[in-house]
């Protein structure tokens, strides 16, 4: 009796650990719990006869004062998503999120960010039957109607920094930026320098480092992002890596780099050595881009042939149009 | 009939053992009942104390405030008082390479004075009102920008300085530990004010009224502060703990007064609000408080006691309180001719000193 009591306080215990909220493990067995419950409610609807399907759910966000400006680029998120990909609003609050599954019941748990400040879960339920365009359109979301959500939920990845090799990313850091003297000038350098590194011959996807990236150089913009990304964060700039997709198909997708200064994000683009200029007049970042695609001007892209310059402008306005995409933060805590 | 009593007696030798083994029993039960309270106490310490875990910093600094707390009744008891003193210092990162750090926050934990401070361009501070006993430590939290932030410790001087400044030099940014500033207990410089939600109708009403037509958080927010300015009284006193509306519909002579109404309608409509009470010297200490709302990924200053008029940054944008700090220049005020001449320190000097208290309005949402 005893030993079942001590049993059953420990298992207890262990659970109270496991799912109690703010604990550093909590959102990520959160999120995996989630994808699971998913996984065996689809197959339970299979059994019963109905196919799940993968579909889009589409939507408008609304809301009141505050909330109407800092929705228009605000990120959709949704635990249940397959994919991992999110969705930014466009400036009418419209977003299309991906890849999510739909079986008759299906439940969806959306997380909208539209600042620092305005955090909020919306819970939405599929139709019972599944759209034949796989698109659910749930119409207006009033974000008011939202749950406060803790800060501390997993809002991008972790990328964790390549330590082992952090003189070399230092050492090149301070190489390349040694004549500049503004963030925006030392940003653009290692930019440039990574831009020099495609080597279309070099197509192998795995490398260890991103110093082997720099060293051997690669076809591959994530690996190129990758590399610029150990860099600026070995220059003690926040970094993360945006990836983007052109359409639900993933027709093309494209890997670019956001850094912090200033007080604000900017978009750098190492595949093609560019950044595109907001209607500031500053490095744009990923978010002004999504609300105004037609900041990728052919003028950001001088230094490539008219041509090649010609042929990325038929895809990438639509990579950063479409609001698709994951971001991933170097860690170095 | 007679009971054999022989029956119940036992022999000293089993008598003996008896005790012996129940002796023994006991102090097996007692070792093992003191042997599950230190584990249980061991693993209550360890979720406690364990980086990471939600209580750990808590603990942490209930634990160092107690400490804090004897050693300075050691000191008085040697017969030094704890006095109030500055800190000043420079902020530097030496990695990659040296440079200073602009803008950074700084503030030292479990201030008395609750002050914070923000670095100018070549990263200098001055934090006033600490609390000083002889080898008093302070944690410094250091916050360049949301994404990173630092704990550095230092340790007091023996003697209390000349001047009541202790000057600390140059702290790298980059030894200091990493620490999640957000939830860090001890920052005294952010304080938290009751929203009013009883009137929120009032102000929503008084929202929508002032902003009708305007279609940006900054023409809306800009409206708001015109508005507010039209309150002010300088012949109207008002008592303590007043709410925002009856300043709306009496108007004050205060400006914090003023700064809590702007911030009120600003939250009525969802925006994030806060009171930033400046300090500056004129040539006495003095305070000031204005008001930031944040919209658009940054926050921005507005003044509603003695300009009506937006402080536009390099980006074309209302400026910041760290933007103002950075570049007083910025400022482009018109005082209103009827304040009082001794008023007319309230101008670009004032965020100079780079000394604030932040209050939040916390409300049920």
């Amino acid at each position: 009796m005893k030993r079942a009591i001590a049993v059953t306080v420990g298992a207890l215990c262990l659970l109270a650990i496991a799912f109690a909220p703010r604990l550093p493990w909590s959102a990520r067995l959160h999120k995996n719990i989630s994808r699971l419950k998913v996984k065996a409610l689809a197959q339970l609807s299979r059994w019963k006869g109905s196919d799940p399907r993968i579909v889009t759910i589409s939507g408008r966000l609304a809301g009141y004062g505050a909330q109407i400006e800092a929705l228009r680029g605000a990120r959709v998120l949704a635990e249940e998503s397959m994919s991992g990909y999110s969705a930014m609003s466009d400036t009418d609050g419209r977003f299309s999120l991906p890849h999510l599954t739909w079986f008759p019941g299906a439940s969806y748990n959306l997380l909208v960010v539209a600042d620092s400040y305005h955090l909020r879960r919306l819970s939405l339920v599929s139709p019972s039957t599944c759209p034949s365009n796989g698109v659910i359109d749930f119409g207006e979301l009033r974000f008011e109607e939202g749950t406060e959500v803790d800060k501390k939920v997993m809002l991008v990845r972790p990328m964790k920094y390549d330590a082992d090799n952090a003189e070399y990313y230092t050492g090149v850091f301070l190489r390349l930026t040694a004549e500049q003297r503004s963030d925006e000038g030392a940003i653009d350098a290692i930019c440039k320098y990574v831009a020099g590194k495609l080597n279309y011959e070099e197509t192998t996807s795995e490398f260890h480092s991103p110093r082997q990236i720099l060293e051997r150089g690669s076809c591959y913009c994530s690996n190129l992002a990758l590399a610029m990304a150990a860099i600026t964060a070995a220059g003690n700039y926040p970094t993360r890596t945006v990836h983007l997709s052109d359409s639900l198909e993933h027709k093309y997708t494209h890997v670019v780099v956001e850094v912090y200064y200033g007080d604000r994000w900017h978009l750098y683009d190492p595949t093609y050595g560019v950044f595109f200029r907001n209607r500031s007049e500053e490095v744009a970042s990923y978010k002004d881009l999504r609300l105004d695609p037609g900041l990728v001007t052919l003028a950001a892209f001088s230094t490539l042939k008219r041509d090649t310059a010609e042929s990325i402008l038929t895809w990438m306005p639509k990579a950063y149009e479409t609001g698709f995409h994951q971001i991933y933060e170097v860690t170095r805590n | 009939m007679k009971l054999d009593s022989t029956r119940f007696t036992r022999s000293p030798e089993i008598n003996e053992s008896m005790t012996q083994s129940s002796f023994k029993a006991v102090v097996k039960k007692q070792y093992k009942r003191s042997s599950y309270s230190l584990l249980g106490v061991g693993l209550l310490l360890t979720f406690a104390l364990t980086y990471g875990l939600p209580l750990a910093t808590r603990c942490r600094h209930a634990l160092s405030k107690l400490v804090d707390r004897m050693e300075m009744k050691v000191s008085a008891w040697h017969g030094v008082e704890p006095k109030l003193l500055s800190l000043s210092g420079r902020i530097i990162a030496e990695r990659p390479r040296r440079h200073s750090l602009k803008g950074a926050q700084v503030e030292a934990l479990d201030s008395k004075s609750g002050w914070a401070s923000l670095t100018n361009e070549r990263g200098d501070f001055v934090l006033r009102d600490v609390t000083w006993y002889p080898s008093a430590t302070y944690s410094l939290i250091v916050q360049p920008n949301p994404y990173q932030a630092r704990q550095i410790n230092i340790t007091g001087p023996r003697l209390y300085p000349d001047g009541s400044v202790v000057e600390l030099g140059e702290l790298n940014f980059d030894d200091g530990c990493f620490v999640e500033a957000d939830e860090l207990p001890g920052r005294n410089s952010i304080s938290y004010l009751e929203f009013d939600q009883k009137n929120l109708g009032f102000y929503r009403e008084c929202f929508e009224v002032v902003t009708k037509g305007k279609r940006t958080d900054e023409a809306k927010i800009a409206a708001l502060s015109c508005y507010v300015a039209t309150k002010l009284d300088l012949y109207k006193t008002n008592p303590q703990g007043e709410p925002a509306r009856s300043i709306l519909e009496n108007g004050s002579a205060f400006c914090g007064k003023l700064a809590l109404a702007l911030a009120t309608l600003a939250e009525a409509a969802d925006y994030r609000a806060r009171l930033v009470d400046v300090i500056y010297e004129a040539p006495q200490v003095a305070a000031h408080m204005v008001t930031e709302v944040f919209y658009q990924d940054s926050w921005h200053l507005y003044d509603p006691t003695s300009s009506a008029a937006r402080d536009l940054s390099d980006r074309k944008q209302v400026a910041g309180y760290k933007e103002l700090r950075l570049n007083p220049t910025l400022t482009l005020f018109q005082l209103r001719e009827h304040l009082p001449s001794t008023d007319s320190v309230i101008g670009a000097d004032i965020y100079r000193s780079g000394l604030y208290h932040c209050y939040y309005l916390r409300r049920g949402r």
